[in-house]
């Protein structure tokens, strides 16, 4: 069951105080849009989950035990190209909880989560693998193949051991200079300059 | 800790001098590199952790000939850092006795404990803003993560230390190292200060000694200032005043057991620029300029005095956190074999 840790003791301060400019996308929140914002739903991370959620991520989103309806779906990460039903989303979800050393909203097992169906048409910030692969999506077709990196928790444009999105996602742009999501050691913190895209799913 | 004033032997006829030889200590420049040149009295007696809260936008727009509805958005994200607070304590206790024999060698006792009491915090205070209490957990300005480390590569002649080193090539040097850290907050061209802060061998030997060498060509200095001067007069023609600092617990300190020299721009005063100003997000208020941070609840530590058996007991305390850089651009940390 996932957790999140917390150094009480650490002093901590703000990485990016400056930047050249700030162009770009925050990952895991749609871009606003009066008509589809309702398309925004809630449901609850699942108990078993062994690490925290954030918004960006593809998830299984299943259904709860009979009856036991009010608290949404279960979000669980999705295990397979199949078993991607939508994307965690930050937008209002308030309830995520920050610590000093790990800045992004974090979802435990247990918690509340907002996120999107595929088939929703709202567009979300998703991360990109690295710049590498951001530039190789230049000028792409926005129907081109995009897959689920389950390790690194990102898209790509790579089959190899990753998950196929569903075949009406679609890319609609990109950014170098995006705020996306590192995890490691239970903190989650900012990248202040990532590589990320906008997709329609 | 006691008094010890002890029985003299004397000869007699003699005088003995009203004036005391007390002893010097160093008087830190720490505070220099603290924005606005103090401590900021903010804190309650009881504040466990001071907490600042972090605001980051990232902006998108569309723009055709033609209006369209479907938009980017812009993306506010807040978050939050943290330091501790750690409250000095001290005690001295005494009686009447004490001070009769603290009074034979003509020192008033009370003020000479409360004055030990009160430099003895404030040298924690100095400690703890460059060096932080708890170094580990990235107190103290030279703790600062990410912040700048340099250390002084040899010059054009191959001298690696302070006192061989060619004079006009250190001052451009120190030069270079300022202007990257304004740079790096895009301040160039706007007025401000900067605070080099070292031990007294380093910065003495810019001011006094490092004069800039006569060479075939013309540069700033030659023949007739030292390192120091063209360090000063060169950021002062940039409107940045350079402020010299001394510390000599700094000696040692740098990398590999060189002396360090903090370059520290104390104040950053938001960059804009008149008209369309693409910092405009950074006119959200309250802000603050103050770069690096130290706080405490009084300006002057309590004084607690309390009757106990035949004399007195008197307690000092001031709470107090290490020296803070929430943004680590404010940090250099130069590293000068002497």
């Amino acid at each position: 069951m996932s957790t999140i840790s917390f150094n009480p003791t650490l002093t901590t301060n703000i990485s990016g105080g400056f930047v050249l400019s700030t162009e770009g996308y925050v990952q895991g929140v749609f871009l606003d849009d009066p008509s589809m914002r309702t398309q925004l739903e809630g449901g609850q991370v699942g108990s078993g989950v062994s690490q925290p959620l954030w918004g960006g991520l593809a998830v299984a989103l299943n259904v709860q035990a009979v009856g036991a309806n009010a608290q949404g779906s279960t979000v669980v990460p999705a295990t397979s190209a199949g078993t991607i039903d939508g994307w965690t989303l930050f937008n209002q979800g308030m309830a995520g909880i920050i610590t000093p050393s790990s800045t992004v909203p974090l979802y435990a097992a247990g918690a509340s989560i907002n996120f999107a169906r595929n088939g929703s048409l709202l567009r979300i910030a998703v991360a990109v693998e690295n710049t590498t692969i951001l530039n190789a999506l230049a000028s792409a077709a926005a129907n081109v193949a995009l897959y689920w990196d389950p390790t690194n928790l990102c898209i790509t444009n790579s089959s190899s051991s990753n998950y196929a999105l569903p075949s009406n996602t679609q890319l609609l742009a990109l950014s170098a200079t995006s705020k996306t999501v590192t995890y490691s050691g239970g903190n989650a913190t900012w990248n202040a300059t990532g590589p990320a895209a906008i997709i329609r799913i | 800790m006691p008094v010890i004033a002890p029985a003299r032997v004397l000869v007699h006829p003699n005088r003995i001098e009203p004036n005391l030889i007390i002893t010097i200590a160093q008087p830190s420049g720490f505070a220099q590199g603290l924005g606005g040149k103090k401590l900021r009295q903010l804190l309650s007696d009881n504040d466990k952790v001071v907490y600042q809260n972090h605001v980051d936008v990232r902006t998108a727009v569309a723009a055709q000939q033609a209006a369209a509805n479907v938009l980017p958005s812009a993306t506010i994200t807040l978050d939050y850092i943290q330091t501790l607070t750690y409250l000095i304590r001290t005690r001295q206790d005494y009686n009447e006795l004490d001070v009769a024999d603290a009074g034979e060698y003509n020192v008033a006792l009370p003020a000479a404990y409360r004055l030990a009491a009160r430099q003895g915090i404030n040298q924690f205070i100095r400690a703890a803003f460059i060096y932080g209490v708890n170094a580990s957990n990235s107190e103290g300005i030279i703790n600062t993560p990410n912040a700048t480390a340099v250390t002084l590569p040899p010059d054009t002649f191959g001298d690696t230390t302070l006192r061989t080193y060619d004079a006009g090539q250190l001052a451009i040097w120190f030069n270079a190292q300022i202007q990257a850290a304004l740079q790096s907050m895009f301040r160039l061209g706007m007025p401000g200060r900067a605070v080099l802060l070292g031990p007294q061998r380093i910065i003495g030997t810019l001011q006094w000694q490092d004069i800039v060498q006569v060479t075939s060509y013309q540069r700033p200095g030659a023949g007739t200032a030292t390192t120091g001067q063209v360090v000063s007069k060169i950021s002062d023609e940039n409107d940045v005043t350079i402020d010299w600092a001394y510390d000599d617990t700094l000696i040692g300190k740098g990398a590999g057991g060189t002396d360090a020299v903090l370059l520290l721009v104390p104040e950053a005063v938001v960059p804009s620029i008149p008209g369309i100003n693409t910092n405009e997000f950074a006119k959200l208020s309250p802000t603050t300029d103050a770069m690096i941070l130290q706080y405490t609840n009084v300006a002057a530590p309590i004084e607690i005095t309390t009757p106990i058996p035949e004399g007195l007991d008197v307690v000092s305390m001031q709470r107090i956190t290490s020296g803070w850089a929430p943004r680590s651009n404010a940090v250099n940390i130069l590293s000068l074999p002497y």
